[in-house]
């Protein structure tokens, strides 16, 4: 296995909201390797984006709070950061790209300014020097006419050419870790096909680890090496990629799966998934799933499995598997 | 084929441009541009293209939301509209021809008025066509909410205490109020989760099925329309370049446009080896279409007919149609 | 265990409850509505509060300081300035009351057609609203009230045939940002006519703006019927006003020696300006959606 790069230990994230107290994010152990694409895959509400933000120390101010846990990166633990510490950190080490690449871009300054203001804080580039490292950043992440779209502004933009400059932009300080949550889905079919092509490249290339967050699983498929499952603020299935699609375990996860067309042949009826995600503030006791689990037993209603090792590297958190292991 | 439902000819929808002082029409944005096919009674017709390609717009054309630019649609033997020779439906017609013809929208925020609750929105149909009752419709309602999937104690909530997928589902209800033959479903799942996007599916299966509805389906999602049409056009900038059945088009793909979107479809496993047509660009802008063949400035194998004419139809097979100078 | 019997009493909230509700939490919003409401009874009840006839002249008490027999003194003609100043208050809240109203049935009818049928009806609705916005209100006011002659109706005609332009506006860019929502489309579907459209599920969509609107609408017309009564163009003596109050008072001597004559309606202006904007502020803010309840 090789080396790793950020290692996030039982972190647990809330928000203050007028409700009381929401926990979105429970003792989450996250291990992202150097140079590996970790694909973190769950629908709405399953506490995905909050790590993330977690990492980034983003989190709302006032309403989000890191409870607990430990996030290490090269050693360091990111939570312990003064906020000065962490902005050298973010953007240095650390960059993230968005959904929605539109309002992360200021309307009204050039692509030029925007990547050159981040290579000016984080590289000291000034000038002439400033705008070629520009041009070779957008060369890099394949834009076409590259002299010309330094000069023009977000709107003069497709959405898929804006979430390159976000990518352009991101490269600019050569991160070590790439934070890209849900890079691809506010775009078409065939312009998601080229950004996820364009990733996987430039990973290849450089030793960048990428953190994927989608609801997707077709986009795992395509991008992750590592895999891990995310419902109602928990992991519930991780390991790499292959054996996660050889041997998915957590009926959730089972879930997911069969719920994509793809998998289903025309005519044979989709297997879909009961119900609806719980709210945060009102999560059953026991499994979170077992409310719409098909297998659900009496002990999935009183106590949460723990997430257990079932085969080398593929952890689970389900009473199916613990029970297993345990007679074993 | 079964009896033809409704007979779509050379539909065009043009929105006007304007500009300078005085807001003169400078050109025209070609969203539909002469589109030809039928559905028959019990089929599921997929509208397929990328966003900007007219699918929505056909929708909009054909339940006369929209005012086409030319055209004619005839549906159950009677004629909407044909701008030819200027025949419009009468106003009151048309109102009682809407029961017949109704849509299931994208976005379940945005398709229920949030002043209204569920009951006032399922039922305003029937009161407004005096087909029952306040009583009676009350009555109608929580049937059809039961038929949709939600419990009938739902009548007196209003939409903000529903999730996307329960609101879906009451757009589903309200469409079903008027026992309609005909529903045009404008991307209904795309706004979903992925699990809930399956449980609308099913529902969206068995309605079909129990009430004998049609659909014209309309999808960005190629791996979605296979699994639930029987046949389905391909749109690209305002016009069809492939129509056929959805085996036909998946086991026997001509265009090169279908080619590439069926390939950009992510993978169901990592370890799948997939033939990737990468298109370069983006889509043209619509108020300004390439002459000839409007797909040549992206096409993997465009020759130099490609750029001056504009291909004929083709059948290729019974039923099977497309629009490119590769086909002989 | 208490957050989801809370999270249970906010189901089955209709939207307009949950606006009364996050209002009711507005401490200084509530404030200010009690204000309102007190500041309406006494006008209404006027006669009921003092003991003295509006405009009853008593020359051989002019110029009588606050006491006991008049809790306000009295003015230069000894009339008693308390009882004045209730009656004043009817005057000018029913001249803020009613301008808005003209401005509300104005504006919103002619901004619901032109945002909904757009094209041509949009166009011209909107240059008679530039040219209405082209004049300058105190000017055109005054010219109006000196061709009309001062009256407490012309102040309200004045004020409310001037100031429907903004709600015009208003109401036609909410209108816009609606049509073009789907459920309008699904109502279309379902066969409704463009009125039962407008009426049934475009206005109630918009009616925070424009409450909010009338709201601070009321407070613009009760400043310019002080603003025109000062300059003796509004209410005309001896109606009193809280502007003629003001205007009566606004000899330096008065300024200098009878404080009471000017302070108290100049007081009444601020506090009912100061709880209208208030009670505005905590409705849009009861209104906006991107808070929760």
């Amino acid at each position: 296995m090789s080396e790793i790069l950020l290692e996030m230990k039982d972190l647990t994230t809330s928000f203050k909201t007028s409700e009381g107290k929401l926990t979105a994010v429970q003792h989450v152990d996250i291990t992202i390797r150097k140079g590996k694409v970790l694909g973190v895959v769950g629908e709405s509400g399953c506490g995905k984006s909050v790590t993330s933000l977690s990492i980034m120390r983003l989190l709302p101010k006032n309403q989000g709070f890191i409870d607990t846990g430990e996030i290490l990166f090269e050693g360091e633990d990111l939570v312990a950061l003064s906020e000065l510490e962490m902005q050298k950190v973010r953007g240095n080490n650390i960059a993230m790209i968005f959904q929605e690449p539109m309002t992360a871009l200021n309307p009204v300054f050039t692509i030029g300014n925007q990547i050159g203001e981040s290579l000016a804080i984080h590289k000291g580039l000034k000038g002439e020097k400033n705008r070629q490292m520009c041009v070779e950043l957008l060369k890099k992440v394949r834009i076409p006419r590259a002299d010309q779209v330094i000069d023009e502004y977000p709107h003069q933009l497709s959405g898929g050419m804006r979430q390159r400059v976000m990518i352009a932009m991101a490269l600019s300080c050569d991160p070590k870790l790439l934070i890209a949550d849900e890079p691809t889905t506010a775009l078409d079919v065939t312009i998601q096909a080229q950004v996820l092509d364009l990733m996987r490249n430039l990973t290849e290339e450089s030793d960048m680890s990428v953190m994927f967050i989608t609801h997707d699983l077709g986009v795992i498929a395509e991008m992750a090496d590592d895999v891990a499952v995310m419902y109602a603020g928990r992991i519930v299935e991780e390991s790499d990629a292959v054996t996660l699609f050889d041997e998915m375990k957590h009926p959730y996860t089972k879930g997911l799966f069969s719920s994509r067309v793809i998998n289903v042949k025309k005519g044979e009826a989709l297997q879909c998934i009961q119900g609806m995600v719980p709210p945060l503030n009102n999560l059953p006791t026991g499994c979170a799933f077992a409310p719409r689990c098909k297998h659900c037993m009496q002990i999935c209603k009183e106590k949460m499995p723990e997430l257990v090792e079932v085969a080398p590297n593929h952890k689970v958190r389900c009473w199916l598997h613990q029970e297993r292991r345990e007679n074993q | 084929m079964s009896k033809s439902l409704i007979e779509i000819t050379n539909l065009k929808k043009y929105f006007p441009i304007h500009g300078g002082i005085f807001s003169k029409k400078v050109g025209d944005i070609k969203a539909v541009d002469d589109i030809t096919f039928t559905i028959g009674e019990g089929e599921i017709f997929g509208l397929v293209g990328e966003s900007g390609c007219g699918k929505s717009s056909a929708g909009r054309a054909i339940s006369n939301l929209y005012k086409p630019t030319a055209g004619k649609v005839v549906f159950d033997g009677e004629v909407i509209f044909d701008v030819d020779k200027n025949y419009y439906i009468e106003k009151k017609k048309m109102q009682k021809m809407r029961r017949n013809i109704q849509m299931i929208f994208q976005d379940p925020f945005a398709s229920l008025d949030p002043r209204m609750s569920i009951g006032a929105i399922v039922s305003e149909g029937l009161i407004k066509h005096k087909i029952m009752g306040k009583e009676e419709a009350l009555e109608r309602t929580k049937e059809l909410l039961e038929i949709c999937g939600l419990d009938k104690s739902n009548v007196s909530k209003y939409p903000h205490e529903f999730s996307g997928g329960q609101r879906q589902r009451i757009g589903i209800a309200r469409s079903l109020a008027l026992n309609p033959k005909f529903i045009i479903a404008d991307e209904p799942t795309a706004a979903l989760d992925v699990s809930i996007q399956a449980q609308v599916l099913t529902l969206m299966q068995e309605l079909k099925e129990s009430l004998g509805l049609t659909y014209l389906f309309i999808s960005h999602d190629l791996s979605l329309v296979r699994y639930f049409c029987d046949r389905l056009g391909i749109m690209y900038l305002g016009s069809f370049v492939e129509i056929g059945t959805s085996e036909q088009l998946f086991t026997n793909t001509m265009h090169p446009y279908s080619q590439a979107l069926l390939s950009a479809v992510p993978r169901s496993h990592p370890s799948e080896v997939k033939d990737r047509i990468i298109l370069e660009g983006d889509v043209p802008s619509p108020a300004n279409p390439p002459k000839g063949c409007k797909f040549h400035t992206r096409c993997p194998q465009a020759m130099g007919i490609c750029s001056e004419v504009a291909p004929e139809m083709k059948e290729v097979e019974p039923g099977h149609t497309v629009w490119c100078h590769l086909v002989k | 265990m208490s957050m989801s019997t809370q999270k249970l009493d906010a189901k089955s909230l209709s939207p307009m409850g949950i606006v009364y509700k996050r209002l009711t939490r507005n401490k200084l919003a509530l404030i200010a509505l009690f204000i309102m409401i007190l500041l309406s009874t006494t006008a209404i009840i006027a006669p009921l509060l003092t003991p003295y006839d509006r405009d009853q002249i008593d020359m051989a008490n002019s110029y009588q300081k606050p006491s006991s027999e008049h809790w306000l003194g009295t003015d230069d003609l000894g009339r008693d300035t308390f009882t004045r100043l209730v009656y004043g208050g009817r005057v000018s809240l029913s001249v803020g009351l009613v301008s808005t109203a003209i401005s509300l049935i104005i504006g919103v009818f002619l901004g619901a057609i032109a945002g909904y049928s757009g094209g041509w009806v949009d166009n011209l609705i909107m240059r008679i609203v530039d040219v209405f916005m082209c004049f300058p209100f105190f000017v055109i006011a005054i010219a109006i009230a000196a061709v009309l002659g001062p009256s407490i109706y012309n102040v309200m005609f004045i004020s409310g045939i001037l100031s429907w332009t903004k709600i015009c506006r208003i109401v036609r860019a909410e209108v816009m940002s609606i049509k073009g929502r789907e459920f309008i489309e699904a109502a279309i579907s379902l066969g409704l006519e463009s009125r039962e459209i407008i009426v049934k599920h475009i206005l109630p969509n918009i009616l925070a703006p424009i409450i909010v609107y009338a709201t601070l609408g009321i407070a613009v017309g009760i400043l310019s019927e002080a603003g025109l009564s000062f300059l003796g163009l509004g209410v005309k003596q001896p109606q009193p006003s809280w502007g003629n109050m003001l205007a009566a008072a606004q000899s330096l001597r008065s300024l200098r020696l009878h404080w009471w004559l000017w302070i108290p309606p100049g007081m009444m202006v601020l506090i009912t300006i100061l709880s209208i904007n208030i009670l505005g502020d905590g409705l849009r803010d009861a209104f906006d959606p991107k808070l929760k309840r």
